[in-house]
């Protein structure tokens, strides 16, 4: 959850597919890249909008007793010293909350520190030099998929808090949904190195409702497809408005629904035994490639539908593309379901009035069905590991106290009191919340599923409440030597995408096959063959039924064939 | 001490010349040390440990291993490593012959303009433009479907719509075309042309010299120094290039303007900290090879 409504800037990168880069923690540029970088702007932007201010410094305790004498430090985000003149609402409810958590807890101070987390090489080296704040966001450091988190823990760049994640008992404080996935804070061996702190859509697309009603439709269907896409988008684009507004991605979001992507569950394959232990096949399926390839040039050069440009990166709700849906000169955007209530801010509604101008929906299916996009994902915090014990207890006390338990509550309910509207509550925060108050907060009356705008809140709970498909992070063991990164799939979608150069996709794609195997021939890996082909096994049973059950004519087209081609032979 | 007498003046004492000289002498090392100590920190101690790491498997935390050449193998069979090469130098080549000639011929038209206009000009080149403010600037001039510059391609010219920075072909030109506006050595030149003394302009028309001659014989061995310099920060700048392709571009399409610096920060962020390391130690020496060829070759003395 967001705690400060221009926080919503500062989005932590949407959890699409999740073993995106497989040992690589972050790649070049990749949408969370982007979205880093605009967090890290954002983030003190919005803070000092929002009054805070080093200002004194810390938060000192008052009284004494048994003195703790722990000093956090803390880069200002989510967890901050308290707001210097802090106005009623939100900031008067933080500073409450806070104050209250440091006479419980004598002798800890929290300063401010200059420092951006969502930095990835900043973040490295502090951690590396033992600067870092004592929370940062787990996704900048482990690339926001499972594979490469696990592994930034097995480096140690993570502190062990399974101690006090168990004294404060955060597992009772979650969301049920949120402590039930937890192989972006838990280890395989069963240690805890984060806390969860926001629930993330994966990436989607808001859509303007009275565009669409003029193409006779009320809202975008769960299941609509890349094809549908192309077709609604056309229908809406009417003079200078373009039915669709897309970063430079559009080919990241419309080949892995092919399966086929850097880390796609039909382009990459195990291979134990063999140093790094996956390779590439972009020529299996290149005929896939080219379809979609078609699909996206087709509607950006031919229906001239999309408004795009190979520079535009920017998808949050800070950015051109936005920027065109604001003033409807796009009926589509892409985003991430947290831009919601900075959205209406942008477009000064109210909650209520955006749920009315917008809906969202998760991005379109690929051609036989297959997403490879989870439900939600969570978006935890790690804890700086050259903390000592006691250190390490505060610091998990405090996080868990502000955003998880009381100071969550004593926060929103100043909101409320402030301004007996629960939807002003989702708009300093953002919905749903990691904690167990999405329905209901004591002492806030009303829920907030409504307040946060019917149609908005039921789009989420159907998105969020899809299976999820198994991820091969949370099956193997985490790798720590780094494999090939992004870097040529990128180049190739780059091309495909925007170069108006004469270019071979098939010719492309198994150059693009030579470069990643090549590379990949020259890691070792980290990771015990058997413990890896164990992994694996389970893994692929596991998505075959996955298949089965939600994607049968995928997993009968593609998934067989490619599992008879490339798993059977290795695994039996 | 009167011209033509044969009267020795007696030398100082000679312990108050060593007192002074070791005075001196410690005052010399007192104003350099800073400076020494400053290059150490920053300069030559990172050097010796970014080569150290290069051969290290370099963790973020833990135990360092060594691992001898084994980063700088697997770069050596990275197909991108020498596709980043390729780029930096051809956009190193084109963007001295862009960004280092063209000053140096405007600086000398210039000089021959009446002062106001030169003033103006000189203003105009050392306006203070935030970097990345003039680069988002041109990302808008460039773009394809409303930018400035496909409007003078397509309604102006009448050409055909222009991909500029979609082209693999022309990408690292269209990169460099800012170069020329933005980047400023153009005023050194200037200063220097104004150090000229204005006799030897003089003594040369006197002579016969034209236009042409004057430039050829006075303006430009007396730039030479400057010239030297400039060269130089330019070579070694242009190496290093990563702000404004990673800003414009991201190295694409295609990885067609991916300089060796981007992909080393790329590395960086993947994780890989031994290849970016080595890779940078590779990038070190070729830029050392260049600037011992260029120190060789190059003459800075204008009397030579």
């Amino acid at each position: 959850m967001i705690l400060v409504p221009e926080l919503a800037g500062v989005l932590q990168p949407a959890p699409r597919k999740e073993s995106r880069c497989f040992m690589s923690p972050s790649t070049r540029i990749n949408r969370r890249q982007f979205l880093n970088m605009m967090a890290a702007g954002a983030g003190a932007l919005a803070l000092s909008a929002c009054g805070v201010k080093a200002g004194d410094g810390t938060g000192t305790t008052p009284g004494g007793g048994a003195v703790s004498n722990v000093k956090l430090l803390t880069a200002g985000w989510p967890i901050d010293v308290p707001f210097a003149n802090a106005t009623p609402g939100f900031q008067v409810g933080y500073n409450k909350a806070f104050q209250a958590w440091l006479d419980l807890n004598p002798g800890v101070s929290v300063e401010r520190i200059e420092f951006n987390v969502w930095d990835t090489a900043g973040l490295r080296t502090a951690v590396a030099g033992g600067t870092a704040p004592f929370h940062y966001p787990i996704g900048v450091l482990g690339g926001w998929n499972v594979p490469g988190i696990q592994a930034s823990n097995a480096e140690g760049l993570f502190a062990d808090i399974t101690a006090a994640f168990e004294k404060h008992k955060v597992l009772d404080l979650l969301d049920p949904k949120v402590a039930a996935n937890s192989s972006r804070w838990k280890s395989q061996d069963g240690k805890i190195f984060g806390i969860p702190y926001e629930v993330v859509s994966s990436e989607g697309f808001f859509y303007n409702r009275e565009h669409l009603a003029e193409i006779g439709m009320d809202s975008l269907p769960l299941n609509w497809k890349w094809t549908d896409m192309r077709e609604w988008a056309l229908k809406m684009t009417k003079g200078d408005r373009k039915g669709l507004a897309m970063a430079a991605y559009a080919l990241d979001w419309i080949l892995p629904t092919y399966g086929i992507d850097f880390d796609g569950l039909l382009s990459h394959y195990p291979v134990p035994g063999k140093g790094f232990n996956w390779r590439w096949d972009f020529t299996t399926f290149v005929d896939d490639i080219v379809e979609g390839v078609e699909l996206w040039r087709a509607m950006n050069f031919e229906d001239q539908s999309v408004y795009t440009d190979p520079n535009f990166w920017d998808y949050s709700q800070n950015g051109q593309l936005a920027a065109a849906f604001y003033d409807g000169r796009a009926s589509m955007t892409p985003g991430i379901h947290l831009f919601f209530s900075d959205m209406a801010g942008k477009m000064n509604k109210t909650i209520l009035e955006a749920d009315e101008f917008m809906g969202f929906n998760r991005q379109p299916l690929g051609p036989l069905g297959y997403t490879y996009q989870l439900p939600f994902s969570n978006s935890a915090w790690a804890f700086n590991p050259d903390l000592n014990e006691e250190e390490l207890d505060k610091a998990v006390s405090l996080f868990t106290y502000m955003l998880l338990s009381d100071g969550f509550v004593t926060t929103t309910q100043e909101i409320y009191n402030v301004n007996k509207d629960p939807s002003e509550i989702i708009r300093a925060i953002r919905w749903p919340f990691a904690n167990k108050f999405s329905e209901t907060i004591p002492g806030v009356e009303g829920s907030l599923s409504a307040a946060t705008g019917k149609r908005f809140s039921e789009a989420i709970n159907t998105i969020f409440s899809q299976p999820k498909q198994p991820e091969v992070g949370e099956y193997v063991p985490p790798e720590v030597n780094r494999g090939p990164g992004d870097t040529p799939w990128y180049d190739k979608l780059t091309r495909w995408g925007y170069s108006q150069d004469p270019f071979d996709v098939k010719a492309d794609a198994a150059e693009l096959e030579n470069i990643l195997n090549q590379q990949a021939k020259t890691f070792p890996s980290s990771v015990d063959p058997d413990a890896f082909a164990a992994g694996i096994n389970k893994y692929y049973a596991d998505m075959a039924a996955y298949l089965q059950a939600n994607a049968p004519e995928f997993y009968e087209k593609r998934f067989i064939p490619f599992y008879d081609l490339r798993i059977k032979p290795e695994f039996g | 001490m009167s011209v033509g007498t044969d009267v020795i003046e007696p030398r100082p004492a000679v312990p108050a010349v060593e007192g002074g000289r070791t005075r001196r002498r410690w005052l010399n090392w007192l104003f350099v040390i800073p400076a020494i100590l400053f290059q150490f920190f920053w300069g030559w101690y990172p050097m010796v440990i970014a080569i150290f790491l290069s051969l290290t498997n370099a963790p973020i935390r833990g135990a360092v291993t060594f691992r001898g050449i084994e980063n700088y193998v697997r770069l050596a069979s990275d197909p991108l490593v020498p596709m980043a090469f390729r780029v930096t130098l051809i956009y190193g080549i084109l963007s001295i012959i862009l960004t280092f000639i063209i000053p140096i011929i405007t600086a000398i038209l210039l000089m021959e303009m009446p002062p106001k206009t030169m003033r103006v000009m000189m203003i105009l080149w050392f306006l203070p433009l935030s970097g990345i403010a003039s680069t988002l600037f041109w990302q808008y001039l460039y773009n394809e479907k409303f930018g400035i510059f496909q409007y003078i391609a397509t309604a102006v010219l009448g050409l055909p719509p222009q991909a500029f920075l979609s082209s693999e072909r022309l990408v690292l030109f269209w990169l460099i075309v800012p170069g020329i506006i933005m980047y400023g050595p153009g005023l050194y030149y200037i200063a220097g042309l104004q150090g000229i003394p204005k006799s030897y302009y003089e003594a040369a028309e006197v002579e016969g010299a034209g236009f042409w001659r004057k430039i050829w014989t006075i303006s430009l061995p007396r730039l030479r120094p400057i010239i030297s310099m400039t060269l130089l920060f330019s070579i070694i700048g242009s190496l290093q290039e990563f702000t404004f392709p990673d800003l414009m571009t991201r190295g694409g399409p295609n990885g067609a303007s991916r300089t060796v610096v981007m992909y080393m920060f790329t590395l960086l962020n993947n994780g890989r900290i031994g290849d970016s390391t080595a890779l940078a130690v590779m990038l070190f020496a070729l830029i050392m090879v260049f600037v011992l060829v260029f120190r060789l070759v190059f003459k800075s003395d204008p009397d030579v």
